[in-house]
Formats: C-alpha cells, sequence, structure tokens
C-alpha cells in the first residue's frame, strides 16, 4: 500500500501536498485523541486501586457474652489468614468436665448396679441351668422316690387290710386255698388286684407327678433364664444407658463451643458482607479499569477513526484521480 | 319154805343188740352180752346173719390175696362193670376175674378208693398216679394219659377221693396230709387251670397237728375227716370260696373207709366208735352222736388193735352199717332202722367172716363182699357153703333182786327158721364162764310151692317153721347168764322168745 501511495503522492505531487496538510491535521487530532485515552486508562486505574485497596476483607473477632470469642489474624507478609477460637474459663471447666463424664462413662465397664444386675443374672443362670439340668435328669430316681413315698403311706393301709383278710381267712380255714383262677382266694385276688392297681396307680401318679416337677423345674428354669435375659437386658440397658450418658455428656460438651460458633454466624455474616464489598470494590476496580480501558479504546477508536477518515480522504484525493484504491 | 316159781319172759331176747357198757345186773334184758352174727330182723328179733355167696369161679389172677376195694363203673350209656383190687393188681369180672392194671404201672397196696364219677371210674390210692376208667377208654388207664390231663403230679396222689360239686377232690397225699385239692369242674384228670385249686388246712386244724383221714360231701358242707379232729366246710360249690362252718375237736375219723352216708346221716368211726353227723336244715351246727355206745370199750378196743384197714358199708336194703376190723377178722352191725334211747344203734357182731371189704351196688342193692376167694354177695345162709355159729348170750339176769339165790327151773326158747339145725341153750350163774348146757333140734320145714312141688309129696306152709323147746335147768346161784347158740346151716334162725322158770330163794 504504503507503495502505492508513495507511488500516488509521487504522481500527484499537489494533491499529495495538500493531503499531506490535510493529513498533519488529522495527526494532531489523532495525537490527542491518543492522549485522552491514555489519560482516561491511567485514572481508571489509579481509581481501580484505591477502589480495590478499600474493598480489601478485614478480619475480625466476635466475643460472646458467655466469654468464648472467635478470632482471626492476617500474615502481614504472606497475607495468609489464620484463626484462632477460644472458650471461657467456665465453659472451658463445663467441656472438661462433661468430656470426663462423658470419657469415664464411654469407658465404663462396670456402670453402678451392673455388677448386682451381672450378678443376679449369674445367679438367675445357674439357677436356671440348675433346674434345667435336673429338669433334663433321667425321671426315673423321682419317679422312684414318689412312688415310694406314695407306697409309704398307702403300704400301712393295705398291710392291715392283708392282715385283716389273712385272720379272716384264716379263721374261715382258708389260708391254704391256691386256685388255678385266682393264685389265692378271690378275696385274695381281689385284694391283691386292688393293691396292685394301688401300685399301678401310684406308679402311674409318680411318674405323672415327676413329669410335673420335670415340667415345673423345666418352668422355673426357663424363668429363671428369662430372668437372667431380662437381667442381662437390663445390664446391657444400663450399659447403654451409660454409652448414651457418656455420648449425651460428650455432646453436651461441645455446646460451649456450638454455642460460640452459633455466636460466630453473626461475624462470619458481617465478614460475607465485607467479602461481598470487597467483590465489590473488586468489580468496581474491574469497572473502573475496564471504563479507562474502554476510554482509552474509545479515544484510541476515534483517534483511528479520525485517522482512518482523513486517510480515506487523502487516499480518495489520492486515488480518486486515478481510480478506486 | 320155798317161794313161788318166778318167770322172766325175754320176749325177742337180744333185740336192743350187744350192750357191754352197762352193768350187768343193772341191764335191760332185752340187750345182749354176745350177739355173733346175728342181725335185728325185720319184726325186731335177733336173727341170723346171711352169709356171703361167692361169684368167683376163676380166681387166678387175685392169687391168694384178698379183695380190698370193690367199685363199679355205670355211665349214662346204661354201661357198667364192677372192678376191685387184690393182688396188687386192678381186676374185673366177679366170675372169672380178670387183670385190668395197666402196663408199665407198678402197685404196691391195694387201699383204692374207687369213685365213680361224671362218666368215669377213677381209682385213688396214696402214692399211686390215680387211674381212670371209662366206656370210650375200654381199659384202664393211667390219668396223665387221658386227654387234657393236667397236673398229674405226685401231689395229688391221694388216698382219698370223693366227686362232688362236679369236680373230683382228693386228700390224703403220702407227702401232705393236711392239703386239699379238687380238679377243674367235670374235669377230674386237671388239676390246674380252669377252676382247680388246693387248700391247705394245716393251719385250721381245731387242735394242733392233724392228718387228713377222709372227705365227705354232707348236707351241702365239705366235710374234712381228720384223724383227731373236723372240719366242715361251707360253700364248696365254689371251692375258691368256701369257708369253715364247724369244727369239731377231739373226735376224728380212724378210717377213709369207715365213712358212709345213710341219707340223713353221715356215719363215721372214732376213736371212741360209731359217729354220725346228723343232716340239718336249719340249725347251724350238726348234731354229732355215738352210735355205739353200747359196744364202745369193745370197739374202742378192736380199733386200738386193728392192724390193716377198717372196711365199712351202708344197706339200706338191709337197713345196716357194718364196720369190718379187717386184721381181727370182726365185723360190727349197726342197725339202723331205729335208734336206742340214748341215739345209739341196735349193735350185733359178726365174727368170723372173713370179709375184706364190701360195696354195694346202688342199682339193684347187691351187697357185694370181697375175700380171699374173690367176689361174694351177701346172699343166702351159709359163708361161702360153709355154716357159721349165731350165738346170743344174755345180760346177766338177776330177777329184780341180786342178793337172792336163784334156783332155774326151766328155759323155754322159741324160735323161728333153723330148719333142723342142733341148738345149744346153756345157763351159768354168777359170772361163772362154765356152766350147764343143753342141746336140742331145731324143727324142719320143707315149703312146698304150687306148680312147683309135687303134688301130695310136698307140704304148703307159711316159711320158716317155729320152734319151742323146754329145757330143764339146774343149779342155783344170784346172777343168771342164758346163752343160745346154733350154727346157720342154709337158713335163718331168729330167736323169738326165752322164758326162764326160777324159784327165788333165800338171801345170801
Amino acid at each position: 500500500m504504503w507503495k502505492e501511495l508513495i507511488d500516488w503522492a509521487t504522481e500527484n505531487p499537489a494533491q499529495a501536498v495538500g493531503t499531506a496538510g490535510g493529513v498533519a491535521g488529522i495527526y494532531k487530532a489523532y495525537d490527542d485523541l491518543t492522549g485522552i485515552g491514555d489519560t482516561a486508562q491511567d485514572r481508571a486505574g489509579t481509581l481501580a486501586d484505591t477502589l480495590k485497596t478499600n474493598a480489601q476483607f478485614v478480619p475480625y473477632g466476635v466475643t460472646t457474652g458467655s466469654g468464648s470469642g472467635f478470632g482471626m489474624q492476617k500474615d502481614p507478609v504472606t497475607g495468609q489468614m489464620s484463626y484462632q477460637t477460644s472458650l471461657s474459663d467456665s465453659e472451658m471447666n463445663l467441656q472438661n468436665m462433661l468430656q470426663t463424664n462423658a470419657l469415664t462413662a464411654l469407658s465404663n465397664t462396670n456402670p453402678k448396679g451392673y455388677g448386682n444386675i451381672q450378678d443376679s443374672a449369674y445367679q438367675a443362670n445357674m439357677a436356671g441351668q440348675d433346674f434345667m439340668q435336673r429338669a433334663g435328669m433321667d425321671n426315673g430316681a423321682r419317679e422312684a422316690q414318689i412312688y415310694n413315698r406314695m407306697r409309704a403311706v398307702q403300704s400301712p393301709d393295705e398291710q392291715r387290710q392283708r392282715l385283716a383278710l389273712e385272720e379272716r381267712q384264716f379263721n374261715q380255714g382258708r389260708h391254704g386255698v391256691n386256685t388255678a383262677m385266682y393264685g389265692g382266694t378271690p378275696e385274695q385276688f381281689a385284694m391283691e388286684k386292688a393293691q396292685a392297681e394301688a401300685r399301678n396307680s401310684a406308679s402311674m401318679q409318680s411318674i405323672q407327678q415327676a413329669q410335673a416337677e420335670q415340667m415345673q423345674q423345666a418352668q422355673i428354669g426357663q424363668q429363671y433364664k428369662q430372668l437372667q435375659g431380662q437381667l442381662a437386658t437390663q445390664g446391657s440397658g444400663l450399659m447403654t444407658s451409660e454409652q448414651q450418658r457418656g455420648l449425651a455428656g460428650l455432646q453436651g460438651s461441645y455446646i460451649p463451643q456450638a454455642g460460640m460458633l452459633d455466636a460466630l454466624q453473626p461475624g462470619m455474616s458481617a465478614a460475607a458482607a465485607q467479602a461481598q464489598h470487597q467483590q465489590y470494590g473488586l468489580g468496581l476496580w474491574g469497572e473502573t479499569q475496564m471504563s479507562g480501558l474502554d476510554a482509552y479504546l474509545g479515544a484510541n477508536l476515534g483517534a483511528g477513526n479520525l485517522l482512518g477518515n482523513a486517510s480515506a480522504g487523502v487516499l480518495a484525493g489520492i486515488y480518486g484521480k486515478k481510480g478506486k484504491v | 319154805m320155798a317161794s313161788q316159781l318166778q318167770n322172766i319172759s325175754i320176749v325177742a331176747p337180744g333185740f336192743k343188740g350187744i350192750n357191754t357198757e352197762d352193768s350187768p345186773l343193772a341191764q335191760d334184758a332185752s340187750f345182749a352180752e354176745i350177739a355173733d352174727n346175728t342181725v335185728i330182723d325185720q319184726r325186731g328179733r335177733m336173727a341170723s346173719r346171711k352169709g356171703r355167696t361167692l361169684l368167683t369161679t376163676t380166681a387166678t389172677e387175685l392169687g391168694s390175696a384178698a379183695v380190698n376195694a370193690i367199685g363199679k363203673y355205670k355211665d349214662d350209656a346204661g354201661n357198667s362193670k364192677i372192678f376191685f383190687a387184690g393182688n396188687n393188681k386192678i381186676l374185673s369180672n366177679t366170675v372169672t376175674i380178670a387183670d385190668e392194671t395197666p402196663g408199665s404201672y407198678t402197685i404196691t397196696a391195694n387201699e383204692w378208693k374207687i369213685v365213680n364219677f361224671n362218666d368215669n371210674l377213677y381209682f385213688f390210692q396214696s402214692g399211686h398216679e390215680p387211674l381212670v376208667y371209662n366206656n370210650s377208654l375200654g381199659a384202664v388207664t393211667k390219668m396223665s394219659a387221658i386227654s387234657g390231663a393236667a397236673a398229674v403230679t405226685s401231689a395229688i396222689y391221694g388216698n382219698e377221693a370223693i366227686g362232688s360239686w362236679g369236680r373230683l377232690w382228693t386228700a390224703d397225699m403220702a407227702a401232705n396230709k393236711s392239703k386239699i385239692y379238687w380238679s377243674d369242674l367235670l374235669l377230674g384228670s386237671q388239676w390246674s387251670g380252669g377252676s382247680s385249686g388246693s387248700i391247705d388246712i394245716t393251719d385250721a386244724w381245731p387242735n394242733g397237728y392233724d392228718e387228713i383221714v377222709g372227705l365227705a360231701a354232707h348236707n351241702n358242707l365239705l366235710i374234712v375227716f381228720g384223724r383227731h379232729s373236723i372240719i366242715t366246710y361251707s360253700g364248696a360249690d365254689s371251692p375258691a370260696s368256701m369257708a369253715i362252718q364247724d369244727t369239731i375237736t377231739g373226735v376224728g375219723c380212724v378210717g377213709r373207709d369207715t365213712i358212709q352216708y345213710t341219707g340223713t346221716d353221715l356215719l363215721f368211726v372214732s376213736d371212741t366208735g360209731l359217729r354220725s353227723l346228723g343232716r340239718t336244715i336249719q340249725e347251724k351246727s350238726m348234731p354229732l352222736r355215738e352210735r355205739s355206745l353200747n359196744v364202745r370199750s369193745q370197739i374202742t378196743e378192736y380199733i386200738q388193735e386193728e392192724t390193716l384197714s377198717y372196711r365199712s358199708v351202708y344197706s339200706p336194703e338191709n337197713s345196716f352199717y357194718l364196720l369190718h376190723f379187717q386184721s381181727q377178722d370182726v365185723t360190727y352191725c349197726f342197725d339202723l332202722r331205729q335208734e336206742l334211747e340214748d341215739g345209739s344203734f341196735r349193735v350185733t357182731r359178726w365174727t368170723p367172716t372173713v370179709f375184706d371189704s364190701f360195696f354195694r351196688d346202688k342199682d339193684d342193692g347187691t351187697l357185694y363182699i370181697g375175700t380171699v376167694d374173690g367176689i361174694n354177695t351177701y346172699s343166702d345162709y351159709y359163708d361161702n357153703g360153709a355154716a357159721y355159729t349165731f350165738k346170743y348170750k344174755s345180760p346177766s339176769l338177776a330177777f329184780g333182786d341180786s342178793s337172792r339165790l336163784k334156783m332155774l327151773k326151766k328155759i323155754k326158747a322159741t324160735l323161728v327158721g333153723g330148719n333142723g339145725a342142733e341148738a345149744t341153750l346153756s345157763w351159768s350163774y354168777d359170772f361163772e364162764a362154765a356152766g350147764d348146757s343143753a342141746t336140742f333140734a331145731v324143727g324142719i320145714q320143707s315149703t312146698g310151692y304150687y306148680g312147683a312141688s309135687e303134688f301130695n309129696v310136698a307140704e304148703y306152709g307159711f316159711g320158716a317153721s317155729s320152734t319151742r323147746t323146754t329145757i330143764n335147768a339146774s343149779g342155783s346161784g344170784e346172777i343168771i347168764d342164758i346163752s343160745f347158740e346154733m350154727p346157720i346151716l342154709g337158713s335163718i334162725v331168729s330167736l323169738q322168745e326165752l322164758n326162764i322158770l326160777a324159784t327165788i330163794g333165800k338171801v345170801t
């Protein structure tokens, strides 16, 4: 282009001189516009820096009514933030006490009464085992014992009856009767049968009684087992309760801290607002910078347009004679 | 001055039988001191007993032994057979004796009790397995071989057996003298099972140890005769329930074969003689009576001296109960027509008889007599063709005053029958054994029968002839004994009357 322009100017010196004058004026305007842009950019930068500075985060601290507090510091060198929380002495004591209690409770494997329950459960278990063991034993001996006791009650009367019959039969001269049908006499047979039935009945009753007792033993054993289970549940509940108490204590120990952290919320809101401000400041700074750049770009654009238009006129003037450019 | 001739008339002398128990002087003249081979006939007179007629012709199987037991089999079908025991055999046939002893069966004694029960004839003897005969078997068979026999062991080898209340009962075993066994109902060979049983009455004897001698069913009671006591059981129709009804202490039974039923009484012989248990309907206790009071001492002596067995029989046809002492060959004949005021029976004595056993056939009333000759019947007036002696001795006669001297003048005797035998009438004074005697012939009367005897030869008559004879007696004494004796030679003789005429003298 420049070659052509030069060629043009060469070819059209008058025009080229007129044109050159015009170009000088344009250039002057151009230069002025460029200066305005730079100024605007510079001032926008300064403003942006000011805004940036003003919008920077300011560390803050919170102190609750109970004495706990929150604070932060900014490393002046690195700018890194550090935060501190603190509890009041009473809160700290409370926390320590609660945590100590919680630790005690959580680590306590023998809460109060648990031993007694354990002992009772053990005794219930042993008693249950004893009864269960007895219930599981062979009934023969017990049946024999019951049978013997029943027979001990029945036998004297049977003996009396036997003796009476013997006496009666003796007086009747029938003492030595032996029959194929009855063994002895019909009365002897009847009495022996009755006594045998009594023995059978006693035997059956002793079996039933022994079974009933066995059942009773089992039930008692079961009851003891249930009692042992209940006691174990109680013991477990006691342990759970102790654990819960420990956990509750543990939770309670953090209440002051939570209160402190709760109290931090307003500070956090303020910090957030400050951060918003900072962001806003940065926004302003950016906008300001951008506006300076816009001014700069506008000025340069105006200068460019101006230069362009002027150049176009020049060139049109140049090339208008020659043709289009 | 001599006193008037005094007459003592003894009508039917000795018709009250022998009396050796009362004082001779105080006795009723109707008693007799001796009445041998006599009976009290149907008219209340002392008469000669019947003899024995031997039925047996061939006694080879019997050998020289006596017939010791006789029984008769009879069943519903009318079959009957006489069995008897002797020479350690079971025999049959009264004429030609046959051996009925089962094979492989050893008999060591002849004291069998033969019982007819439920169409079977049972033989029981101590120490021997019971034997059975019936028409189906056709032979005497060991009880254990009978179909259905049960528990036929030595335990039931009793010496006594009866068939009552539908069962056989046995007792008096060699090893057990106090046990009674009863068979199953109607099954005499089944001694176990069913309703069979036993009773040991060792503890029931009323007076210590005793032994069962015999059994009897009387008045619906089981009478258990011990040697020294008696127990009566009621309810024997259900033996398991029977119970003592009464006991009698001090009176027992000397021998199984002395027990006889008379319908109203149960006769048996105790140590002191013949006894009876009366039949009672309402009274609880049966009356026990002594039936041989008038010969008590004699019988007691015979009982004490008996070394073999007692035999007896009751013959309602002859109205007597015979008690035979086998080793002493003496038989007492108790007349059962009526009893004397003291409850005793009129009794006479038979000796010698050589009787060994008796059996009355209930079918025809025949009285069988077992002897060494075989089987006889009580019939006719010979002892197997031989004569036997009728003896009578009066009680001692004092003519009302034993202090005065008596001088016998005449003895008038009236006899019925005798038929030609020579009789001897003797008298003695003051208990002296020897005295005076006179013989006379008894009249003969041959009786002709219409249509049987020869016309104009035989003579119609009224049966036995009567003889009235007068003997002139001599001597004197305070007490007079009169005796009469004559052989029985095929004809009955009855002593109808004795008239004794004596002069009563001074007091001595």
